[in-house]
C-alpha cells in the first residue's frame, strides 16, 4: 500500500510541476513560470547578500564574523518560512480534496503527514530557494570553499525546510481548532505575502544599501554579528555549522548539525502528536460548515442587544450615497486583515523612493515630495481599485436597485478619498516630523499630491471595475493578474507623468516665485480624471451579474 | 424625493412584458414573450431547465438587457425610466447576494436606504419582517454565520423592505425548511390579498398548484400555456404535473407540444 501511495504522490507532484492547470490556457499560471519567478527573486537576494558579505570582507571581517551575518539572514528566512508554512498547512487542511479520503483510509498519521509534506514540497521549497539558499550561496562565494561545505549546506537547507514545515503543520492544526477557517485563511495568506515581500526587499535592497551607506565600517556591527552567531537558534546553528565547515573543523560542524537535526526531529515528533490528537477534529470542524457556523455565531455577534427590535430613532437616515459609505466603513472595520494590509502597503509606498533613490544625491525636500507623490499614486491601487471588488456584489446591487450609476461612482470615489487622504496626511506629518519642510515646499507638495491623488483614485476605480475579481481570497490579489499588471503599468505611467510635471513647474516657478502656478497640478489632475471617471460610469451601467 | 418611500399608486398592472426576446448567440433564450401579472395575483412561472425563466426574470429585474420587447413595472417602462421602474419591484434571485460581514439589521438598513425608505417606515417594517421570518433572534449576528435558508429569508426581507407593488422571485424555496417555506408562501398570499402582484418561478409543481392563482408555462423560450389551473386542465381531472409534462414534452415524433394533453 505504501508503495502505491508514494507512486501516486510522485505522479501528482510531477503533474503539478510540469503541467498547466486543466482548462486554463494562461501560460502565466504554469508552475514552471512560478519556479522561474522564484529563481529570479532568488537571484536578487543572492546579489544583495553577496554585496553584504563583500562589504564585510573588505572591512576586515573573518568567515566566522561573516557567518554572524549569515545567521541573521537565515533567522529572517526561518521566520518567513514559518509564516508561509502555517499558511500552507491551513490552506491544505481547508482546501485539500483528498485529505479526507486519506484520513478515512487505513493510513497511519505519520505516513499521512509525510505524504502531505511531500505534496507540499514544491510550494514550501520555493521560499527556501528564494531566501535561505541564495544567502548560503552568497556566503560560500565570499569564503574559501572547503569540501565539507557542500554537504553541510545541503543538510542545513533540508533542516531549514523541514523545521518550519513541521512547526507550521502544528500551528496550522492548532489555529483551525479555535479560529474560523475562512478568517484564518485570509489573515495567514496576507501575513505570509507581506512577510515574504518585506524580507525579500530587505535582503535584496535595504540591507546592502544600508551597509554601503554606513561606509562599510565594522565597528558597531561586530557585537551584533557575534550575538547573531552565538544565539541558541536553529538558524544560528546552521550558520555555525557552515562556519565550522569553512574553518575545516569537521567535528564542530557535525556537532552543530546534530543539534539542528535533534530540533528538527523534535518538531516532527510534536507535529505527529498534534496531528494524532487534532486532525480528525479539525477536518470535521472544517467540513461541517453549518455546525461550525452555529458554534461560531456566539463569537460573531456585534455586541448590540440581541432581542431589541429596530426603532425608528435608531434607524440611520440618509440616502444611497451615505448608505454605501456607511456599509463600506462597516465592512472595512470588520476586515482587519485588509485594514492592516492597507496600512503596511501605504508605508511601503512611502518608503519606495528610498530604495530607488538612496544612491542619488538629492535634497530632503525633493525626496519627501517624491515619497508623498508615490504614496498618492499607490493609493489609487491600494484603496480605489480594491474598493470595487471589496464589496463583491456590486454587479447585482448596482443593477437591481433604483440608484443611478453616477451615485454609486460618487460614493466609491468619496469613500476612497476618505480613506486615502488621511493616509497621505499621516505620511506628510511623519515626514515633516523627521525633518521640517519649508512652507513653500509644503505648498508645492500639497498641490502635486492633490492632482496625483485625484487622478490615481479615479483611474483606480476604473481599474477596479474592469479588472476586479469579486471571488478574491487574498486581499493583495483583489484584481485579476492581468489587472495587477495593467495597474502596475498605470502607476508607473502616473509617477512618470507627475515627475515630469514637477520638473517643468520647477523650471518655470522655482522656490519662492509664482507659487500660484502650482495650482496647475490639481487642475491637471482633475482634467485627466474625467476620462477614467466617464469610462467607469459607462462600465458600471453595464456591469454583469457575475461581477 | 422619497420615490419608494411608500407604495406608488400603480398606473398599470404590476408587471407587463411585451414581445420580450433575448438571444445568446444563435440560441433564442426567450422568444417574443408576452406576460402580465395582474393586481392581486400570484403568477406561477413554470418551465423545464433551460426554458428561459431565469433569463426572463433577470431582464425584468434590469440585470440583463433584452434584444427586443418591453418591460413595464406598474406602468413604468424599465427602458425609459429604469430608476422609476426599479423602485417599484422587489427581486429575490436564485442565490442570495448578501454581505457576509454585515448583520441582518445592517443589511436591511442598507437596502432600505438604497430605496430611500424613511426610517419611520423602514424600522417597523424591518422589525416585522425579521420577526415573521424567525430572524429576530439573530438580527445582530453576522450574516456569515447564517445557514443557506436563513440567508434566503434575509434576501426575501430585503426585497420587500420598500413594500413594492411587484415581487419577482426566482426559485425562492430552495434551502428553506418547511417553516420558512410556509412563512414565504403566507407572505406572498398576503401581498396578493393587498392587491399587489407576485411573479414566482419554481420547479415545485405542488407548491405552484397551491400558491398560484394562474400559471404560465414556458418552454424553449416560448409560452406554451397560461391560465388558471382549471383553464389548463380544460375540464379534465389531470394534475398540474400531468399538464406540465404534456406541454413540455419535446416530442421527437413530430407531434406538437401539448398534443398529449389529457
Amino acid at each position: 500500500m505504501i508503495g502505491a501511495l508514494l507512486l501516486s504522490r510522485v505522479r501528482l507532484a510531477r503533474r503539478a510541476i510540469l503541467m498547466r492547470p486543466r482548462g486554463d490556457r494562461s501560460w502565466l499560471k504554469h508552475p514552471l513560470v512560478a519556479l522561474a519567478v522564484g529563481a529570479w527573486m532568488g537571484a536578487f537576494v543572492y546579489g544583495g547578500m553577496k554585496s553584504v558579505f563583500a562589504i564585510l570582507r573588505t572591512a576586515g571581517a573573518d568567515p566566522v564574523e561573516m557567518a554572524g551575518a549569515l545567521a541573521l539572514a537565515l533567522s529572517a528566512s526561518l521566520i518567513a518560512l514559518l509564516v508561509f508554512d502555517v499558511d500552507d498547512a491551513v490552506r491544505t487542511l481547508v482546501q485539500d480534496a483528498d485529505l479526507e479520503l486519506l484520513r478515512r483510509a487505513p493510513v497511519p498519521p505519520a505516513l499521512l503527514l509525510a505524504l502531505k509534506s511531500l505534496d507540499a514540497a514544491p510550494r514550501t521549497l520555493t521560499p527556501v530557494l528564494v531566501l535561505a539558499a541564495p544567502a548560503i550561496l552568497a556566503y560560500a562565494s565570499e569564503v574559501t570553499v572547503e569540501p565539507w561545505l557542500a554537504p553541510v549546506a545541503a543538510v542545513s537547507l533540508l533542516a531549514l525546510w523541514a523545521l518550519p514545515l513541521a512547526v507550521g503543520a502544528t500551528l496550522g492544526l492548532l489555529v483551525l481548532r479555535v479560529a474560523p477557517a475562512n478568517r484564518a485563511r485570509e489573515a495567514l495568506s496576507l501575513l505570509s505575502t507581506l512577510t515574504l515581500t518585506s524580507l525579500w526587499i530587505a535582503g535584496a535592497v535595504w540591507l546592502p544599501r544600508g551597509l554601503a551607506a554606513n561606509g562599510g565600517s565594522l565597528g558597531g556591527l561586530r557585537g551584533a554579528l557575534a550575538r547573531g552567531l552565538s544565539a541558541p537558534t536553529p538558524s544560528a546553528a546552521a550558520a555555525r555549522a557552515l562556519a565550522a565547515a569553512v574553518a575545516g573543523s569537521r567535528e564542530d560542524a557535525l556537532h552543530q548539525l546534530g543539534w539542528l537535526l535533534v530540533v528538527v526531529a523534535a518538531a516532527i515528533a510534536l507535529a505527529l502528536l498534534v496531528a494524532r490528537w487534532n486532525l480528525s477534529a479539525v477536518l470535521e470542524r472544517v467540513a461541517s460548515g453549518g455546525a461550525a457556523a452555529s458554534s461560531a455565531r456566539e463569537h460573531h455577534t456585534t455586541g448590540a442587544a440581541r432581542t431589541s427590535a429596530p426603532r425608528a430613532r435608531d434607524w440611520p437616515g440618509g440616502g444611497p450615497v451615505t448608505a454605501i459609505l456607511r456599509r463600506d466603513a462597516t465592512l472595512l472595520r470588520r476586515n482587519w486583515t485588509l485594514l492592516g494590509d492597507l496600512l503596511v502597503a501605504s508605508s511601503l509606498w512611502v518608503l519606495l523612493p528610498l530604495a530607488g533613490m538612496a544612491k542619488w544625491d538629492i535634497s530632503w525636500a525633493l525626496l519627501a515630495r517624491v515619497m508623498l507623490l508615490t504614496v498618492s499614486v499607490g493609493l489609487g491601487y491600494e484603496v480605489a481599485a480594491r474598493s470595487i471588488p471589496f464589496e463583491r456584489h456590486l454587479g447585482y446591487w448596482s443593477r437591481v436597485t433604483p440608484v443611478p450609476p453616477g451615485r454609486w461612482l460618487t460614493a466609491k470615489v468619496i469613500g476612497a478619498g476618505l480613506l486615502a487622504v488621511p493616509v497621505v496626511l499621516l505620511a506628510a506629518v511623519v515626514l515633516v516630523s523627521i525633518r521640517p519642510l519649508a512652507p513653500d515646499v509644503l505648498w508645492r507638495s500639497a498641490s502635486v499630491v492633490a492632482g496625483a491623488l485625484t487622478l490615481s483614485l479615479s483611474s483606480g476605480v476604473w481599474a477596479g471595475l474592469v479588472f476586479g475579481d469579486p471571488e478574491w481570497i487574498n486581499p493583495r490579489a483583489m484584481l485579476k493578474l492581468s489587472g495587477r499588471l495593467a495597474t502596475s503599468a498605470l502607476l508607473l505611467l502616473q509617477i512618470g507623468l507627475w515627475l515630469g510635471f514637477i520638473a517643468v513647474l520647477e523650471s518655470v516657478a522655482p522656490a519662492g516665485r509664482f507659487p500660484e502656478l502650482w495650482l496647475a497640478a490639481p487642475v491637471l489632475g482633475l482634467a485627466l480624471a474625467v476620462a477614467p471617471l466617464a469610462a467607469a460610469r459607462a462600465r458600471l451601467a453595464t456591469l454583469g451579474l457575475a461581477y | 424625493m422619497n420615490r419608494a418611500a411608500t407604495t406608488p399608486s400603480p398606473a398599470g398592472p404590476p408587471l407587463e412584458i411585451i414581445g420580450l426576446t433575448r438571444r445568446y448567440g444563435s440560441l433564442i433564450a426567450v422568444n417574443a414573450l408576452d406576460l402580465t401579472v395582474r393586481p392581486g395575483e400570484v403568477l406561477g412561472f413554470l418551465g423545464p431547465n433551460g426554458a428561459g425563466k431565469t433569463t426572463t426574470l433577470r431582464i425584468a429585474a434590469g440585470l440583463l438587457s433584452a434584444d427586443a420587447g418591453e418591460v413595464r413595472i406598474a406602468g413604468v417602462s424599465l427602458a425609459r425610466d429604469p430608476q422609476g421602474a426599479k423602485s417599484r419591484f422587489g427581486f429575490v434571485p436564485d442565490r442570495p447576494y448578501l454581505y457576509e460581514r454585515l448583520t441582518a439589521r445592517e443589511f436591511l438598513e442598507f437596502v432600505a436606504a438604497l430605496y430611500r425608505v424613511p426610517p419611520a417606515e423602514a424600522a417597523p417594517r424591518a422589525a416585522a419582517l425579521l420577526e415573521r421570518l424567525d430572524l429576530a433572534p439573530v438580527a445582530h449576528d453576522l450574516i456569515e454565520t447564517y445557514s443557506l435558508g436563513m440567508k434566503q429569508k434575509l434576501s426575501l426581507a430585503g426585497a420587500v423592505i420598500h413594500d413594492p407593488p411587484l415581487m419577482m422571485l426566482d426559485e425562492p424555496l430552495i434551502g428553506l425548511d418547511p417553516r420558512g417555506a410556509r412563512a414565504l408562501k403566507d407572505l406572498l398570499r398576503e401581498r396578493a390579498a393587498r392587491g399587489l402582484g407576485v411573479l414566482v418561478s419554481t420547479h415545485l409543481l405542488d407548491v405552484a398548484e397551491r400558491l398560484c392563482d394562474r400559471v404560465l408555462i414556458l418552454d424553449r423560450g416560448s409560452k406554451r400555456a397560461e391560465g388558471t389551473l382549471a383553464e389548463l386542465r380544460g375540464g379534465s381531472d389531470a394534475s398540474l404535473e400531468d399538464v406540465f409534462l404534456a406541454l413540455t414534452a419535446h416530442s421527437d415524433d413530430g407531434s406538437a407540444p401539448g398534443a398529449n394533453l389529457p
